[in-house]
């Protein structure tokens, strides 16, 4: 009996010895970090984003861009858009010899135009705003393509409950560019995060297909899936820069890959300013997940 | 941009091409055969207690020619029948003057003795200064580092690591701390040819690049050459690093050991034929795992190398040499599901592996004039193989050579020396592959980057010689080329270099050189990885080309041992390879798609103070240099600062025997903070189902932000046994940053508790002790 206690004693002190030891080495690996001064700063910049919605028209969100440590990931979507929201701004629309003045919607949005919109012209966006330098903007409406055929059902497996989307469009003639979104309303809750909300998309050009019916099918990975929930499937055709942005995005969504690439500033379609004025009408599709 | 394409463009006829390097290999092997019949002098200098004696000179006064003794003490000279009158030195030794008839192959021993009025005054070297012979020649930015300096140097972990040491050389700038990347004179990291007993290394770095994979005490030294490149070195553009593995003829078996807390080693030697045949074996392993096993936990990480040479000397001219390299890091994880509902396992096998093999025929030929044929094979590869639930990920990349050099050198007794030969590398390169299957197949679909081959090779020739009494002339061409893919490219590279006596002991020199790379890493230009690519020019990568200017003023100080040099140098570097802004490397098999090339330019002034014998021994080194790129794609087509542009580099290294078998050695290093890219500002995208909002960093301009200044102190101190112990040991320990400084590899975000953010600047490594244990017998 004694002996085996000692035997115990000599082994937890021999094995909490080398612990420590290694313990000791790692945690010393660890000098202070430095502060960092002097750091240059952004100038800040107007930043369009803008969609059409259908029935309501254009709508313009006009921020401000902020320093790199006035906000983060766990920051308050709602406080930070109060802090970067223009409200005070001018923002016009000039299209084939016509301006027309936006109004404020308040929380930085910009609308109530109620134009026809037509497939192919260019429109320009100008916004100009106290304190910040003056931006304009170009973007061509895309002709609308809309689902020909979709469905998203919940895909089961061992490991996972993903979504499984099946679709097809009937794909103009000429060059194209398609983002699909799906959109996650949990049957608890309605959205997972305002802030970098966990939206799929799933980008598709039809180099392969131009002018063809397309069908298609992609799982949304990386998230879990439930009976109950609804899932609401996004098509639109945009236009190639804009599609670029979503294709930098997706490359370096994860963490493992920022870390071995490239810094990147993303493309802008905006002189002056950040962001991208867009024209695209998206199609929407909502299923309940059965 | 100039398209680097010379001498016919497309080749279709690969075969008559490949045919016409076949026959002047064949001549080149029979010329090998042919000897000259004149007697040969064979000789061995020993002290005065029978030690042999490295890098004695030996001078033929009849000849007007200079010769040194190998490793082992060893000279062989062919020379004309008739009467030789000879003198030999070396410091610390009375001068040995010698006369007699040659009349037949003759083999004869000579004996110093110690200069007693010198022994009061000065602690007799062991080796002659390499650093001072290169005084005497036009060579320029070279430096050279022995086995025992290297060993004396305090490092992280306690494992004496050569690559650390160079680090600590003018000209040489370290990427993340710890790593094993060598930027030098502005280049980038996968410009250096790291050749290990002539074969070319792809991975120098153990543990994830954080230690070398040399053996220590295997290593006999290393020669780095930064610019002045002789004719005989090329393929990269910035630096030769020539490391050899010991194989002066031993007398009895020779064990040695060393435990330290990263690996142990252990090396044996062993005379099978005394003077003829020797055998030397070396192997290293990490330990802590399997210690860890004995206490039932477990790490899941090991390395090991070893490393074997066997010489043979069967006749008085012939010299043959094989060594064997080989080693591996392997990570193997797994983890059983702990829910047994669901099937949650993980396993991870990664496995970095090298390995050369190198045979070396070295024959005295006519009167001073020998041949040195050397083939090789090397090879690099890893393998990842993941599982996790239903998701699988394979990833293989290798790169596998075939190579030779044939190298013929003469000493003509005109005082003109010639070396000339060639060069042909087969390089077979498996750049990507990537098997997925499950869930991780939707965001990374199995691919593969198309195998390459290429033919690398080369012509040299070059002449040294002197004129009058001051000047002394290198003049070199090396005409490479490589064949892809039916691209065939050509650079002439021309080499020169000047010397000039300004007084006794101080010489002037001025060199020229342009290299040619045709293989190239594609890694992050931030940081490499274990999984970079290797990867040849193709059609669309031309090779990337240099010209270096280099301008010293070199000193020697005899009586102190000691040598100065104060070196200049201008590089421009055209066809540089450099990546699209936001290019991803990692686990892409498009990976050619993203790179770019654009120009580089390097300056840069270097002071090198180098004490090499007596109680205190080191170097004081000093580097102020600027390094800048400039690529069309990138930042609006403007020159901007290299990654590892680092204003001002310094170190201090010094090894002092304080008292009877104790030594302190210490290291001071100071850097400018390299450049780095931060996130300076952000925006919100609003997601595309309006949903919520995406931040968008902003980064600042490439390059634009340096990181803080750095210092670091290590310390070490060693202890070793009585001389005439039969088994003679050491102790060796010591602190790494001793004063916890953190060396900033980066600019991160980081939380406050009150929410708000701050930006810092972390380092890798702080205090670190180090102990280790060395025996010999």
């Amino acid at each position: 009996m004694k002996s085996s206690v000692i035997k115990i004693l000599k082994r937890s002190v021999r094995n909490g010895f080398i612990m420590m030891c290694f313990g000791w080495m790692m945690s010393s690996c660890l000098p202070d970090p430095l502060p960092v001064n002097n750091l240059p700063t952004l100038e800040p910049k107007i930043v369009i984003s803008s969609q059409i919605i259908p029935d309501q028209g254009l709508v313009v969100l006009l921020t401000r861009s902020i320093g790199a440590l006035d906000a983060g990931d766990d920051s308050d979507p709602e406080e930070l858009l109060q802090q970067i929201m223009i409200n005070d701004a001018l923002v016009t629309l000039h299209y084939q010899n016509n301006i027309d003045t936006l109004s404020s919607l308040g929380n930085g949005l910009y609308g109530g135009l109620t134009n026809e919109w037509t497939a192919g012209i260019t429109y320009e966006l100008r916004a100009e705003a106290e304190g910040l330098q003056n931006v304009n903007a170009f973007a061509q409406l895309k002709e609308s393509v809309p689902f020909e055929t979709v469905n998203a059902r919940l895909f089961v497996n061992e490991y996972d409950s993903l979504v499984e989307v099946d679709y097809s469009l009937q794909d103009p003639e000429g060059e194209n560019f398609y983002m699909v979104n799906v959109q996650q309303f949990s049957s608890t809750q309605e959205l997972t995060s305002l802030l970098n909300p966990n939206v799929f998309t799933y980008l598709k050009d039809d180099r392969d297909f131009d002018g063809q019916l397309f069908q298609d099918q992609f799982r949304v990975f990386f998230r879990e899936f439930s009976q109950g929930d609804t899932v609401a499937v996004f098509l639109s055709n945009v236009e190639k820069e804009y599609y670029q942005f979503w294709d930098l995005r997706n490359e370096n969504r994860y963490g493992f890959s920022e870390l071995a690439s490239e810094p990147l500033n993303y493309p802008t379609n905006v002189n002056g300013g950040l962001g991208f004025f867009t024209l695209q009408v998206s199609d929407v599709r909502v299923f309940v997940l059965e | 941009m100039a398209l680097q394409k010379l001498g016919g463009g497309i080749v279709s006829k690969q075969f008559s091409y490949l045919m016409k390097r076949i026959v002047i290999l064949c001549i080149v092997l029979l010329t090998n055969v042919v000897a000259w019949t004149q007697p040969v002098l064979k000789g061995r200098v020993y002290d005065n207690v029978g030690k042999p004696l490295e890098q004695a000179h030996i001078h033929f006064f009849n000849h007007n020619k200079t010769i040194t003794t190998d490793a082992g003490g060893d000279f062989t000279i062919t020379l004309p029948a008739g009467k030789v009158r000879l003198s030999i030195s070396y410091t610390g030794f009375r001068k040995l003057s010698h006369e007699f008839l040659l009349k037949r192959d003759t083999s004869i021993s000579f004996f110093l003795e110690t200069s007693v009025e010198q022994l009061d005054e000065v602690v007799i070297s062991a080796k002659r200064s390499l650093q001072a012979d290169q005084f005497e020649s036009t060579r320029t930015s070279t430096f050279h580092l022995s086995e025992k300096e290297i060993n004396s140097i305090p490092v992280l972990g306690g494992e004496a690591d050569l690559i650390k040491a160079i680090q600590l050389l003018p000209g040489v700038s370290k990427g993340v701390e710890g790593s094993s990347d060598l930027f030098v004179r502005g280049g980038a990291a996968d410009q250096n040819l790291v050749l290990l007993d002539g074969a070319p290394v792809y991975n120098t770095g153990h543990l994830f690049g954080f230690l070398s994979v040399f053996n220590p005490d295997i290593l006999q030294g290393v020669e780095s050459i930064n610019g002045a490149f002789p004719s005989y070195y090329g393929g990269r553009l910035s630096s030769i690093l020539n490391v050899t593995t010991k194989s002066q003829p031993i007398d009895r078996t020779h064990v040695s050991g060393n435990i330290g807390l990263l690996a142990s080693r252990l090396m044996v030697s062993q005379p099978i034929i005394k003077n003829k045949l020797h055998i030397w074996i070396a192997g290293r392993r990490t330990y802590i795992d399997q210690v860890l096993i004995a206490v039932k936990e477990s790490l899941p990480y090991y390395f090991y190398d070893l490393n074997t040479k066997v010489s043979f000397r069967p006749s008085s001219r012939d010299y043959l040499e094989v060594t064997y390299y080989s080693g591996q890091d392997v990570l193997s994880y797994a983890r059983e599901p702990r829910d047994s509902s669901r099937n949650r396992n993980i396993t991870t096998d990664f496995t970095i592996a090298s390995s050369t093999q190198t045979a070396l025929w070295r024959r005295s030929l006519f009167q001073n004039a020998n041949s040195e044929l050397t083939l090789y094979r090397t090879r690099f590869n890893y393998t990842i193989q993941n599982t996790f639930e239903d998701s699988r990920l394979f990833v293989n990349s290798s790169i596998r050579d075939w190579g030779g050099k044939w190298k013929f050198q003469w000493d003509s007794l005109r005082g003109i020396s010639l070396v000339a030969g060639l060069e042909v590398i087969h390089h077979s390169v498996s750049p990507n592959i990537i098997s997925t299957s499950g869930e991780i197949s939707e965001l990374l679909p199995s691919s593969a980057s198309a195998a390459q081959t290429s033919l690398e090779s080369s012509v040299f020739i070059q002449a040294d010689g002197k004129w009058k009494d001051r000047w002394s002339w290198s003049a070199g061409l090396r005409f490479s080329s490589a064949y892809v893919d039916n691209q065939f490219y050509v650079n002439p590279e021309p080499r020169l270099a000047l010397r000039y006596q300004l007084v006794q002991n101080t010489a002037l020199k001025i060199s020229y050189s342009r290299m040619a790379q045709y293989l190239h890493r594609v890694s992050s230009s931030a940081i490499a990885f274990p999984t970079d690519i290797w990867y040849p020019v193709t059609e669309n990568v031309r090779p990337q080309t240099s010209d270096q200017i280099t301008l010293a003023l070199q000193q020697v100080v005899p009586g102190k041992s000691m040598f100065i040099s104060l070196e200049g140098y201008y590089k421009n570097m055209n066809q540089l390879i450099g990546y699209q802004e936001g290019a991803n490397l990692f686990l892409n098999t498009e990976f050619e798609e993203q790179l770019i090339q654009g120009s580089g330019k390097a300056y840069g002034l270097e002071i090198l103070i180098k004490k090499e014998s007596g109680k205190f021994t080191g170097w004081i080194s000093y580097t102020l240099s600027r390094s800048e790129r400039q690529y069309d794609e990138v930042s609006g087509g403007e020159w901007f600062f290299s990654r590892y542009d680092r204003r001002h580099n310094g170190a201090v290294v010094m090894n002092y025997e304080f008292i009877k078998r104790w030594s302190f050695s210490a290291v001071f290093e100071f850097i400018s903070g390299s450049r780095f890219t931060p996130i300076i500002g952000q925006y919100i995208v609003p997601s595309p189902t309006l949903a919520g909002v995406n931040l968008i960093p902003v980064y600042a301009p490439l390059n634009s932000v340096k990181l803080a200044d750095t210092h670091r102190l290590d310390l070490g101190i060693k202890f070793r046994s009585r001389s005439e112990r039969k088994i003679k040991s050491e102790w060796f320990a010591g602190v790494y940053n001793v004063y916890n400084r953190a060396t900033p590899f980066g600019i991160t975000i980081e939380p406050n508790t009150d929410g708000s953010f701050r930006y810092e600047q972390p380092g890798l490594f702080g205090l670190l002790p180090f102990v280790s244990y060395g025996f010999k017998f």
